[in-house]
């Protein structure tokens, strides 16, 4: 069944479509959004429940959570599993709100340290998309960081408190860079939204409000400009006419129909598995390797962080599971220096401390709370004790790492999971190994009496990025340097998959600053009437 | 939350009772300190309720693990040391372990016995130190670290 033709069609409703929808709300163009899952009920969140550390409705991991909306990823092959979230607001309703910039250096990687590629696009184009992108989400921070050209922040920092006090004198006595985090966080009440309360459960929804997910952020302000969002709308494949033109997208409806909704450009927006896997899934006879796939590039290239964990053990009490998880960030280890053995770097952010079960579990796990005997002791020696920094390390680009469609596993409706094949460079075994060192030394001078390493955190694939790429060859990249396809040009991408290179911090806050900069050029080129050229 | 009647549970008395005396053996009573066991039956209702999750794995685990050791009249070192020494109970032990340690450690009687907040972060949120921002004087004093490009 066919719908009535819309101008826009965006696929997916996360962090870039709703930046995306916002911007673009001004053109009056009639914009529809269609997500797989549904607006998620503040009320729901575990913070109001005594549940709220094992609720498994929001568990990072698809695989697990199980919702109706989501889908299977047969990770099996990657040492890493990826999370994300299916409904409005995608991956920020469950991102801890860490909100870091990417360097001037991390879009000029192949002129700078002569690996990968550069960007089409650079920090000082984006920067005024940073800056508005701040504004509409709400960033808290402090400017004068050296590790960033002048910026400003929205709203004062969140609180050191005793863990980032603690952390920051151990980081002074080593002289080594530290900066209060810049936090997709309210500290003051903002549009509408109230302050942080400290709850401690970002991770799994913010029943306060004060955290940006694009629910609260973006999307009521493009609603009300005219925006359409329908939920419980599963995109099944872009569809394409004979002249190579998207022509829109079949989806599942709430209630398992299928239809087909006729559009004019098709934006999508489903970051860096849900992407490429529509995309992939999207064969015709001018596109029989998925659309907009000439290149070979749609699925290849996947870039996660690999995150590796170093946590203190402290005799004094520190924070344990109040407030926001992260308060601190670290990037001595930010650019390249090859006397350390690797190219390009990592920076560390804190794990402020753990809720009361999960201080149970690590302590099991890692031996240092028995079952049984002893127990009740141990866990006295744990309770809000452990301070953790995670080092966020940038992966590189490399075509063997990549997101395929399952030849067997599928979702409820019948469309082919997503595969995930992908394995540690020896560059980033080298960073992990490095980034493990320098976290200890970091605990040790803050005083830390015990010390946990990991060198790699395997539920990490909170970021997914590089698997349609930017760039300004067709033989070497899926979109150009403003999000359109090469091959097909009313189709775009606007997510995480368009990266380039991963840089060494999270990338939501770039993912957004670019979709402002997409969506502006889309406006300047459909005024001069070009876009389509 | 499982809206599953006790009547309707997938587990059978005998089956709860391995569970509660696995849940006791890795946590047990402390009286002196206001803590009970994880065999108590509020929390012991928690573990039920969030084995069921992983109820068709559990009853296999249960079957073949009451070939090897009794788990009722056993000691808990004796209970433990059949769990957790056994390759064939790994995940066994480790599903027991996570769902026994997120049941005990939500309960309000042991929150307050270890001087934590008895109750869910919200509505009243907690209080965090704004911490001493002169700690960022010798960072304040650096040159820029990013590199110009």
């Amino acid at each position: 069944m066919s719908l009535e033709p819309v101008d826009v069609l965006i696929i997916g409703a996360g962090a870039s479509a709703a930046t995306f929808a916002w911007s673009m709300a001004d053109t009056r163009m009639q914009i529809l959004c269609l997500e797989q899952g549904d607006w998620v009920n503040p009320s729901e969140y575990p913070s109001s429940t005594m549940d709220w550390e094992s609720d498994n409705k929001f568990n990072s991991n698809p695989n697990h959570r199980a919702n109706a909306a989501d889908y299977p990823i047969n990770d099996a092959e990657s040492p890493i599993s990826i999370a994300n979230y299916n409904g409005v607001g995608g991956g920020t309703i469950l991102f801890a709100g860490h909100y870091p910039r990417f360097h001037p250096s991390d879009f000029r990687v192949k002129s700078l340290d002569g690996v990968a590629d550069d960007w089409p696009v650079d920090y000082q184009l984006l920067e005024k998309y940073y800056d508005e992108n701040d504004r509409m989400m709400g960033v808290s921070g402090l400017a004068g960081d050296p590790a960033y050209p002048p910026k400003n922040a929205v709203m004062p920092p969140i609180p050191l408190g005793r863990a980032g006090e603690t952390l920051a004198r151990g980081l002074n006595d080593l002289g080594w860079h530290w900066w209060p985090s810049d936090m997709a966080i309210a500290t003051e009440q903002y549009d509408g939204r109230d302050k942080c309360i400290n709850l401690g459960a970002c991770g799994s929804g913010c029943a306060q409000g004060a955290k940006a997910s694009t629910d609260i952020t973006y999307w009521p302000h493009a609603i009300r400009a005219g925006v359409q969002l329908k939920t419980q709308c599963r995109v099944r494949e872009i569809t394409v006419n004979k002249e190579g033109k998207a022509t829109g997208a079949i989806y599942y409806d709430a209630d398992g129909n299928e239809q087909f909704q006729p559009a004019e450009m098709v934006v999508m927006a489903c970051n860096g598995i849900g992407t490429p896997r529509i995309l992939l899934n999207s064969t015709s006879a001018q596109f029989p390797e998925g659309l907009g796939n000439s290149s070979g590039m749609v699925g290849k290239n996947l870039m996660f962080h690999p995150y590796a964990a170093v946590e203190g053990i402290f005799k004094e009490a520190m924070d344990g599971a109040k407030g926001p998880h992260k308060c601190v960030a670290c990037h001595e280890f930010y650019e390249t220096n090859l006397d350390r053995g690797f190219v390009r770097g990592f920076s560390f952010e804190t794990q402020r401390g753990y809720g009361p079960a999960a201080t149970a579990m690590r302590g099991v796990f890692t031996g240092r709370i028995p079952k049984g005997k002893g127990h009740h002791g141990a866990y006295g020696k744990l309770n809000e004790r452990i301070l953790g920094l995670v080092a966020i390390c940038e992966d590189l680009p490399e075509l063997h790492n990549q997101v395929t469609l399952d030849p067997e596993l599928t979702d409820a409706h019948g469309i082919p999971a997503a595969k995930i094949q992908y394995t540690l460079s020896e560059n980033s075994q080298k960073m992990l190994d490095f980034a493990v060192a320098r976290g200890t030394e970091a605990m040790e001078a803050a005083g830390a009496e015990d010390i946990i390493a990991q060198r790699l955190i395997g539920n990490a694939g909170w970021h997914n990025m590089g698997t349609a790429r930017m760039g300004t060859d067709p033989k070497t990249s899926v979109v150009n340097g403003w999000g359109r396809s090469h091959d097909v040009k009313n189709l775009f991408v606007i997510d995480g998959s368009v990266f380039v290179t991963s840089a060494a911090v999270n990338p939501t806050r770039t993912i957004q600053a670019l979709a402002l900069y997409f969506a502006d050029t889309i406006k300047q080129k459909l005024a001069s009437a070009t876009l389509f050229d | 939350m499982s809206n599953i009647i006790s009547t309707d549970s997938l587990f059978n008395d005998q089956q709860r009772h391995v569970i509660a005396a696995i849940a006791d053996a890795m946590i047990s009573a402390d009286e002196a300190v206001n803590l009970p066991s994880a065999s108590d039956s509020a929390i012991l209702k928690t573990i039920m309720a969030k084995s069921e999750h992983f109820a068709d794995r559990l009853v296999k685990y249960i079957e073949v693990f009451c070939k090897e050791i009794d788990p009722v009249t056993a000691t808990p070192e004796a209970l433990l040391g059949a769990l957790d020494k056994n390759p064939q109970f790994r995940s066994f032990s480790k599903i027991l372990t996570i769902i026994v340690m997120q049941s005990y450690y939500q309960d309000p009687r042991v929150l307050a016995a270890h001087g934590l907040a008895a109750r869910p972060p919200f509505p009243l949120g907690h209080e965090v130190e704004a911490g001493d921002w002169s700690l960022l004087d010798p960072v304040k004093n650096r040159d820029p670290i990013y590199r110009p490009v």
